[in-house]
This record gives structure tokens, sequence and C-alpha cells, in this order.
């Protein structure tokens, strides 16, 4: 984890030099920092996502109109929760 | 297509960007994982490429919405998080959309019903999303190297 955690410093620290950065820049970065530090939680589906792509140039196919959608769904659903309630 | 408004915005703004620094931020812990391919990296076609830039953005977003429900996550973060969210999403819906317009117009091509004039602008839009993304992961990563 402290891999992670040096990654998320670097990141930050990088992209901090920039001088137009903001303070709603700040708080952006504050959240992808916070994504990295949870990054291994996300192995199983990038494995997933990774095979599934790899199937595809296998097979010399596109994805189709219903594995975007099915994408779609799980974004939604993932925004509605992020953005439900009063934090 | 894009007027030339929108098309600065995404140039100049935080467009792509933003989606494009959550899906990095994921590819780096990928790389620090030990994992030499990433689903980006394995797709060879434009469309699978965008599937692959959308399915890591979903993948993020839900790490991000797992994060928010967490009841120790500061408040502050997770106000950070919805901020994030909020700003990345529509960009990752035009990318989904262009996907979408190029696969009916194929399908639409196939059928006899469409024409090849509307496959070539909704691939040419397709192309440009996929660019202009693949610049700011490019930026990005250059900027996480310290290059």
């Amino acid at each position: 984890m402290n891999a992670f955690l040096t990654l998320a410093a670097t990141l930050l620290r990088a992209l901090s030099l920039e001088s137009r950065i903001s303070p709603l820049t700040q708080e952006i970065l504050s959240a992808v920092a916070a994504i990295l530090q949870i990054g291994p939680a996300a192995q199983p589906q990038l494995y997933a996502l990774n095979d599934t792509v790899q199937a595809m140039v296998k097979a010399d196919r596109d994805p189709t109109e219903a594995e975007f959608n099915e994408l779609k769904a799980r974004s939604d659903a993932a925004h509605a929760l992020l953005q439900s309630g009063n934090v | 297509m894009h007027t030339h408004t929108d098309r600065a915005r995404y140039v100049f703004g935080w467009g792509w960007g933003l989606p494009a620094l959550l899906v990095v931020s994921l590819s780096v812990t990928w790389m620090a994982l030990g994992c030499q391919s990433n689903p980006l990296t394995s797709a060879h076609t434009p469309l699978q490429k965008a599937y692959a830039l959308y399915g890591e953005f979903v993948i993020v977003e839900e790490q991000a919405a797992q994060l928010k429900s967490t009841p120790n996550t500061p408040v502050a973060l997770k106000r950070a998080l919805q901020l994030a969210d909020a700003r990345a999403q529509p960009s990752a819906n035009a990318l989904l959309q262009a996907t979408l317009d190029y696969t009916a117009a194929s399908r639409e091509l196939a059928q006899g019903t469409g024409t090849p004039e509307k496959l070539q602008i909704t691939q040419t839009h397709l192309n440009q999303w996929i660019a202009q993304t693949e610049t700011d992961i490019t930026v990005l990563l250059h900027a996480v190297e310290g290059k």
C-alpha cells in the first residue's frame, strides 16, 4: 500500500507544479489520490476488462452495442450512488 | 461534429482530461502491480480502444462510489469524489455516444439503409475523441513519470 501512496503523492506533486492549478483542481486531485490508494481493489475488474478486450482482439471483432450499454448501466449506477444524498 | 467552441473546451478545458486523469491513475496502479498490459494497450481497433477507455473509466467510477459509501471516508474527500465524477461523466458519455453513433451507422450501411458519408462522419467523430483522449493520457503519464 505504501507504494500506492507514493505513486499518488508523485502524481499530485507533478500536477501541482502547474502554475494554473486552482483550488477546484486540487479537490479533484485529492479524489484521484484516493482512487490510487484503493487501486488494488480494482484489480479483479481490470483483469476482467483486459480479458474481454483480449478476447475481442483474438476473435477479430469489435464490441457490440449491448456490451457498451452494459458498461453504461454500471456507470449510471455508480454515478447515482456517488451523487446521492448530502455529504 | 463538434463546434469550434466545443473543440476548444475539450482541448483547453478539462474536457477528456479529467476522465483521462482518472483512467491514468488506474493505469499507473496497474503498472505498479506488475501487470505488463492493460485493457487500453491490449485494444487494437478504435472501437476496442473506446471500449477499454470507457471500461476503465467505469471501474474508476465504481471505486469512487465504493469509497464514498465507506462510513469513515472524510466528508471533504466525498465531496471531491462527487465533484470529479460530476465533471468527468459528461465527457465519458460523449465518448460512449460517439461509439454508439458509429456502430449504428455501420449497421445501417450493412442493412442498406445508411450511407457511406454518414459512416465516415461518425468514424471521424469517434477518432477525434479517441485521439484527444490518448493525447490527454500521454501528457498525464509523462507528468507522472516526471518527463
